[in-house]
């Protein structure tokens, strides 16, 4: 039984490789592109583990880590933000959000596949 | 395709979309649209071909990307005004950004002082010195495409509590350089202690996976602390009131251990420390008051794994070795595929529902399917209309009455076809904004190189057409907008002296009109210059000096080949590239182009472009033994011919007159070796049709059994070329009937003609 | 040694912090009877659940009855081997 990520990210070359980096892993890859869609994505599924990125139109990554936080079914999914961003600002907003950790692009998959093994039970 | 492969093809694509966003979004701006929404999502545009290019290595690209961002963010964070200055700036290094994009992906390269000039002056709006080197952390830190930033101390965020209520040294970096006290296997044993805050919880942190990871690294000893545990009833069932001390025997050095609890670094008190060394420390401290208990009691009790015993005595034997032997075989079975099916397992009953709920939701937005898959189904849908074309034809012929109830499911069955065929078609349907969003740029440099000023307006950039039609539509596009501006348009001072304003309009509009996509080139320029086209005409032999040609004739001599002159072409849009090529190009797509001009005030050139390239609107026609389909977009008019106005002209051929003028005439059977005797001009019909340049012959058939709508066969697919016929439908009795080739059959009797009586004809249509 | 059975409570799959709530009171409403907690089922352990399995431990113990876990399954064991509280709440097991 291969364990669920949701990946959501406006860039459909950074999906494609989450795809990628995350089937070939052996997970099972849902995606959504955008935080509003993401949400939506969440309902009716169960991820093990949620990769948002932070820039992203409609909804962001902030608001969409507070909507996952604030659903009971889904707060205690552990959620890493993936982001270009490594300023020290990006990452404490994605914490005060509710995120579990964080993943700066541009990642190689080895790096990706540990950082979800180690938020992942 | 290596998938990675695939990908970079998908970020290239993915790049010429944000490319059209930023441009777009820029031209916004300019245009008074400065709500953040617009300034977003320009930002993310150029943030995302960034992202990308990181992940692809491709530096340059990074390079100028982040200089880019770096402005963008100061406009998105209101500190940089979007005044006309720096929008010009942008969309100038948005065109450079799109250079990049291709350079990198068509090979080639893009000339670096313009990008450095341009992140120069980029640079001088944010403030910042981009020109050199100095690239920032953050851009180094995108060209490592396939290294990952290391795990580094971030010492701000522990620091300052550390050094109050710490009385050893605060460490940060600088721990790096003490010197190692390895134990001789090069194995260290470090004393971790480690006391989560509720909200290490509350972030989905789990300490048990914190501590599985310290098990990983080598051998672990766990001593759990419940002291601090209150009786159950008081307990606050989301707190945290456990903390644990685990000793690792281990080669990875402190930064590896520091690199565990990076994302929990200010959700727990941690204290590494080597053991019997209390001098070296790193220990982080989050703002929970417990956390200076501990650190004080740390203080008193330097070593704290040596006095502190189990807190309840009865374990006989301590567990961590247990712990040690499971993680090392957790790890073996885990590794070789890194497959998380190994670890713990998510709840089963779970999953089944998971992947189906998700797949359905995941599917919402949009689909990208394979063009092949695509096509076969427009091809079966084909199939489907041909069948039931049949269909009703055999109904009608068993004489079933018109008000039978089969006769009318099969209405109602056609009215069904009609609407899945149309719906198909609409998958490979596009919006024409693909092609027109290239517009803008080709207008800016043009404009620069002219010294001409355009303003280019487009309108019904959403409608939609076959995905051939608009690859193919490029071409034509690109070179009446040149025409436009380069041809169109005078000169700002000349404008000005006619009274306009000096900055030209270029209007680049479609629309949908009767089943067929229009799309409208018009300028308001001075107009064609109607005595200068036929001086060159006449030059170039095309017309006779004395011809007398309307006003509408003459303008549409810009259409014939050999009319594009050397002394009118400049180097905008000469490249030897005339208007009959963009004619003929139009009219592969089964589409037709005219120019209307009025002096003084501009000219607009019209397309009319079939929506699909599937379905064909035809003549039937019968020729010989055979049943035959006239592209409809070919003929412009049928004709009853009387013996008299057909000439012998030697060697078999004819030609016939119409109202003054000689067309060639062609005896379709004849011609494709469908009979051996000529169709009588009084028995059969004649079909005046147009082909390729403008060319015009009229074809002789035996008679017209119909227009309709045919699905069109690549004959080349199912058979193999054959002269004069461009392809083939299957009718509604079954037969096959093959769809003409214009522009075959007219070449094939070119030498019979002459360009003045061609001219002549125009006149009629 | 005991004349009544003892209660049964089976816990949860996952116990990780949206399950404590939950938890505390399910135990909470059993103080005072001998209690066999059924480990069987569990597929995750998470520090805040062992907190409450811990105190409750201690509970029973100060009201003088027992509580016993019982069919430990793989993954509640190696959570419990993990924090280091496997002798605590399962002694038999702790060789």
């Amino acid at each position: 039984m291969s364990m669920t990520v949701l990946t959501v990210d406006d860039s459909r070359t950074m999906r494609d490789m989450l795809k990628l980096a995350l089937s070939e892993a052996g997970y099972n890859v849902i995606q959504a592109e955008d935080g509003i869609h993401g949400l939506e994505v969440l309902q009716g599924s169960s991820p093990d583990v949620i990769i948002t990125d932070i820039n992203m139109p409609r909804m962001d990554g902030f608001g969409f880590i507070e909507g996952v936080r604030r659903d009971d079914t889904y707060r205690a999914v552990p959620i890493l933000v993936l982001t270009t961003e490594s300023d020290a600002e990006k990452k404490s907003r994605a914490r005060a959000a509710g995120a579990t950790g964080w993943i700066v692009k541009p990642f190689d998959r080895a790096k990706l596949v540990d950082a979800i093994r180690r938020v992942a039970a | 395709m290596d998938p990675m492969e695939a990908i970079k093809q998908t970020f290239f694509q993915e790049c010429e979309e944000q490319l059209a966003e930023l441009e777009q979004g820029l031209l916004a701006i300019e245009g008074g649209e400065t709500d953040s929404e617009t300034v977003n999502a320009v930002f993310r545009a150029v943030h995302s071909i960034k992202g990308g290019a990181g992940a692809f290595g491709l530096e340059d690209l990074v390079r100028f990307a982040h200089v880019f961002e770096t402005t963008l963010d100061h406009v998105r964070a209101g500190r940089l005004a979007p005044e006309a200055d720096l929008l010009k700036v942008m969309l100038r290094a948005a065109d450079v950004l799109a250079d990049l994009v291709r350079a990198a992906r068509d090979g080639g390269v893009v000339d670096e002082a313009r990008c450095e000039v341009l992140r120069a002056e980029l640079g001088a709006f944010s403030g910042e010195d981009e020109t050199g080197d100095g690239d920032d952390g953050m851009g180094e830190l995108d060209f490592q495409p396939l290294s990952f930033e290391p795990i580094s101390f971030e010492p701000m965020a522990f620091e300052p509590t550390a050094i109050e209520a710490d009385p050893f040294e605060p460490i940060g970096s600088e721990l790096a350089f003490a010197p190692e006290l390895a134990a001789a296997d090069g194995r260290t044993t470090w004393i971790i202690h480690f006391r989560p805050h509720a909200s290490l919880y509350a972030h989905a942190n789990e300490s048990a996976l914190l501590l599985r990871e310290l098990g990983r690294m080598g051998e672990v000893e766990t001593t759990l602390d419940d002291s601090t545990l209150p009786p159950l009833a008081d307990m606050e069932p989301e707190g945290a009131y456990l903390a644990w001390t685990v000793r690792l025997t281990t080669e990875r050095d402190l930064d590896a251990i520091r690199g565990a609890f990076e994302w929990v670094e200010d959700d727990c008190d941690l204290k590494i420390e080597r053991e019997g060394g209390a001098a070296e420390v790193a220990s982080v401290q989050g703002p929970d008051p417990i956390e200076l208990i501990l650190a004080k009691a740390l203080a008193s009790a330097p070593a704290p794994t040596m006095e502190a015993p189990p807190p309840i005595p009865q374990i006989a034997e301590p567990a961590p070795l247990d712990v040690a032997a499971l993680i090392r075989k957790a790890q073996a079975a885990e590794e070789p595929v890194l497959a998380p099916a190994n670890a713990v397992p998510a709840p089963a009953a779970a999953h089944p529902a998971t992947a189906n709920a998700a797949n359905a939701t995941a599917t919402t937005a949009t689909i990208r399917v394979d063009l092949d898959r695509v096509d076969r189904l427009i091809d079966l849908v084909g199939e489907l209309v041909i069948n039931q074309a049949m269909l009703a034809q055999r109904v009608t012929e068993s004489g079933l009455g018109r008000s039978s109830g089969v006769v009318t499911g099969l209405d109602e069955l056609e009215h069904l076809t009609r609407e899945i065929q149309d719906s198909v078609m609409a998958i490979r349907a596009q919006p024409v904004k693909s092609v027109f969003q290239r517009m803008p740029r080709l207008a800016r440099e043009v404009a620069a190189m002219t010294g001409k000023s355009v303003r280019l307006v487009t309108e019904g950039e959403g409608c939609e057409v076959d995905k051939t039609v608009i690859e193919r539509l490029s071409d034509p596009l690109t070179h009446m907008i040149r025409n436009a501006i380069d041809h169109g348009l005078e000169r700002p001072d000349k404008r000005i002296a006619a009274g306009k304003s000096g900055e030209g309009v270029v209007r680049l509009s479609a629309a949908h009109r009767s089943g067929r996509i229009v799309i409208e080139v018009s300028d308001d320029g001075a107009g064609i210059n109607r005595p200068r086209v036929k001086d060159i005409a006449i030059e170039k032999g095309l017309i006779a000096p004395d011809a007398v040609l309307s006003d509408e004739e003459i303008d549409n001599l810009i259409f014939l080949p050999g009319f594009s002159t050397a002394s009118e072409v400049s180097d905008i849009s000469g490249r030897g590239v005339g208007m009959d090529v963009v004619k003929r190009s139009i009219q592969a797509l089964g589409g037709r182009i005219s120019v209307a001009s009025r002096p003084g005030l501009g000219s607009t050139f019209t397309l009319s472009l079939p929506l699909t390239l599937a379905v064909l609107d035809g003549m039937v026609v019968s020729a010989g033994s055979q049943t035959l389909v006239v592209p409809l977009t070919a003929i412009i008019e049928t004709l009853q011919p009387k013996a008299a106005e057909v000439h012998p002209i030697g060697e078999g051929a004819h030609v016939i007159s119409i109202r003054g003028g000689y067309v060639p005439l062609i005896d379709v059977g004849l011609a494709l070796g469908y009979s051996d005797e000529a169709v009588e001009p009084a028995k059969g019909v004649a079909l005046l049709i147009e082909g390729e340049g403008g060319a015009r012959a009229a074809l002789m058939v035996g008679a017209i059994q119909g227009q309709r709508q045919v699905v069109i066969k690549s004959l080349e697919a199912n058979y193999r070329q054959v002269f004069g016929i461009a392809a083939a439908t299957i009718l509604g009795d079954g037969r096959v009937a093959l769809i003409l080739d214009i522009d075959a059959l007219v070449a094939g009797q070119k030498g019979l003609e002459s360009p003045a009586p061609v001219l002549r004809t125009a006149a009629i249509g | 040694m005991e004349t009544a059975p003892p209660a049964t409570l089976a816990l949860p799959d996952v116990l990780d912090l949206k399950a404590t709530s939950h938890l505390v009171a399910d135990l909470l409403a059993l103080r005072g009877h001998d209690l066999e907690l059924d480990a069987s089922g569990v597929q995750r352990l998470g520090g805040q659940c062992l907190q409450v399995l811990l105190s409750a431990t201690a509970a029973w113990k100060q009201d003088g009855a027992v509580l016993t876990v019982r069919q430990p399954s793989d993954a509640f064991r190696e959570g419990l081997q993990l924090m280091g509280a496997e002798a605590r709440l399962i002694p038999e097991l702790a060789q």
